[in-house]
């Protein structure tokens, strides 16, 4: 379909997506989230990085003539004409945060706080919903084995968007689960990092205090001058250096 | 078992070496929450099952492998159970079947699947030579348990007067004997949110053997093993262990079971 007149306009493709029930006509070649801005809405929650990484968008669609229920981020999915679409902004993933020194490298430990991933039927539900193209269910599987390690590799890519544990009949809260395994084998497996200590260690003594205080001391747009001209020439000021 | 009861996966693959067979753990298995083969059939139940089957399937083809085998009870009854269901509820076949084929090629036969006794009990010649009568004049009494005998289609052999177990420990030079409650349920699950069923069950079961005057009990279930060991006085090892000690592969025995057995050797 076209719009305008031929000539005076650029020619554009438009399609029909549905949103809330009703019907929009949006310009083909759109995100999901930028075709639902064009139709008038605006986002004040679901959005956050725009670019595929945080998490904030998920979204829930079917096609025309398909009865599989697709799921995407609404930042990263194009539209398709007669695409049936459903924010899923939030969902209510009730999270236990771990007291500093009670981790412990456990998988009861884990079955404690969340005691609904034993109730696993492994349907793998989660996996067809996941955004990321991971695994979730191999990844509780392998908290139910005992095997921590493999579970935090599997879902380093989680992004916490919840639309697995939106399809789990077992109601795990699997965002949650995996930022529990992710920190237990963090602090217990994964080597540590010297360079981050280090650097630590050199904060901590006060290496870096005097140019803070002077950054926060200076007006803003000085630090927009310095910062272009850092850009430019790849050099700070001698007052901001460090040593 | 992998979390909960190493020792038996240890004792059984070293075992499983000893006799000669090549064992190659199935790339991803589901659980199966032990529940599907205990309960009425349920085809979402079979999901998990069918799944590990197909990857199992998919992978011997590359191993030249031709079966399956457990060392879980309860896995060997789901995974069985799951393995006849083509034939035994086809219409429950297509619809999980019909569910998987998103995911992967749906099994459709072609694998064994064996328990640990039935590996054991069919080398019974080279399982007493490399036992050497270790245990020799042990009376033993096994206990069978459900999983490996009910239900009917799935047993190991003849539910009501079950054999298997006997020969094996025939076979380790040590003396079966048998008593009434050797099929009699210890309460299972129940251990969760009734644990006066296994209570009761067990100290049924506790008696009988007690009359038998067996010295130790051998049975092939950690889960009956976990109640008896909780819930009674008796000597119980898991099967896999008893084996593994008679065939001297000590280093894939539990402390635990090598302190019961060495108890029973100075008595002995």
């Amino acid at each position: 379909m076209t719009s305008g007149i031929e000539g005076a306009h650029q020619v554009r493709e438009y399609l029909t997506i549905y949103f809330n029930g009703e019907a929009y006509r949006v310009p083909k070649g759109l995100t999901i989230m930028k075709a639902l801005e064009y139709a008038g809405f605006r986002f004040t929650r679901g959005a956050g990085c725009r670019g595929g990484f945080c998490g904030a968008c998920p979204v829930v669609y079917r096609l025309p003539g398909d009865y599989k229920i697709r799921v995407g981020l609404a930042c990263q999915t194009a539209v398709v004409d007669g695409m049936y679409i459903s924010l899923v902004p939030y969902v209510p993933l009730v999270e236990y945060v771990p007291k500093r020194g009670e981790l412990r490298p456990d998988p009861g430990y884990v079955l404690k706080l969340y005691p609904e991933i034993s109730r696993c039927v492994s349907c793998n539900a989660c996996s067809k919903a996941c955004p990321q193209g991971l695994s979730p269910m191999d990844a509780i599987q392998a908290i139910l084995r005992g095997d921590l390690k493999k579970a935090a590799e599997l879902t380093f890519d989680c992004i916490s968007c919840g639309l697995c544990s939106l399809r789990c009949p077992a109601e795990i809260r699997h965002p949650p689960v995996f930022r529990l395994v992710g920190r237990v084998v963090g602090l217990y497996y994964t080597p540590r990092s010297k360079s981050l200590e280090e650097r630590v260690r050199e904060i901590e003594s006060g290496k870096y205090g005097k140019v803070f205080e002077k950054l926060l001391s200076t007006p803003t747009s000085e630090v927009r001058r310095v910062y272009e001209e850092f850009l430019k020439t790849g050099r700070l000021p001698q007052s901001l250096e460090v040593g | 078992m992998k979390r909960d009861f190493s020792e038996v996966e240890r004792s059984s693959l070293a075992l499983l070496a000893a006799l000669g067979y090549r064992v190659v753990e199935i790339s991803s298995w589901y659980c199966c929450g032990g529940f599907p083969g205990a309960t009425a059939l349920e085809h979402v139940k079979y999901v998990s099952s069918l799944r590990t089957l197909s990857v199992a399937y998919r992978q011997s083809r590359e191993l030249g492998a031709d079966s399956v085998v457990t060392s879980c009870p309860f896995c060997y009854n789901t995974l069985r159970q799951a393995e006849q269901l083509p034939v035994s509820r086809p219409g429950e076949y297509v619809r999980v079947a019909d569910y998987l084929r998103d995911e992967l090629e749906p099994y459709r036969g072609g694998l064994r699947v064996l328990h640990l006794v039935e590996v054991i009990s069919a080398r019974l010649s080279d399982v007493a030579k490399l036992a050497e009568g270790r245990l020799r004049g042990v009376r033993v009494a096994a206990y069978y348990g459900c999983m490996l005998l009910r239900p009917r289609a799935v047993a190991v052999d003849n539910p009501d007067n079950p054999q298997v177990i006997e020969r094996i420990v025939e076979a380790l030079g040590a003396v079966p004997v048998r008593y009434p409650y050797r099929t009699y349920c210890c309460g299972s699950f129940h251990v969760l949110a009734e644990p006066a069923i296994v209570r009761g069950n067990t100290e049924r079961i506790a008696r009988s053997i007690a009359s038998s005057g067996a010295d130790i009990v051998v049975t092939p279930c950690p889960l009956c093993l976990y109640n008896l060991r909780r819930y009674t006085n008796l000597k119980v090892v898991h099967l896999s262990e008893l084996v593994a000690y008679a065939a001297n592969l000590r280093e894939a025995v539990s402390p635990e079971t090598l302190k019961v057995v060495a108890s029973l050797r100075g008595e002995t």
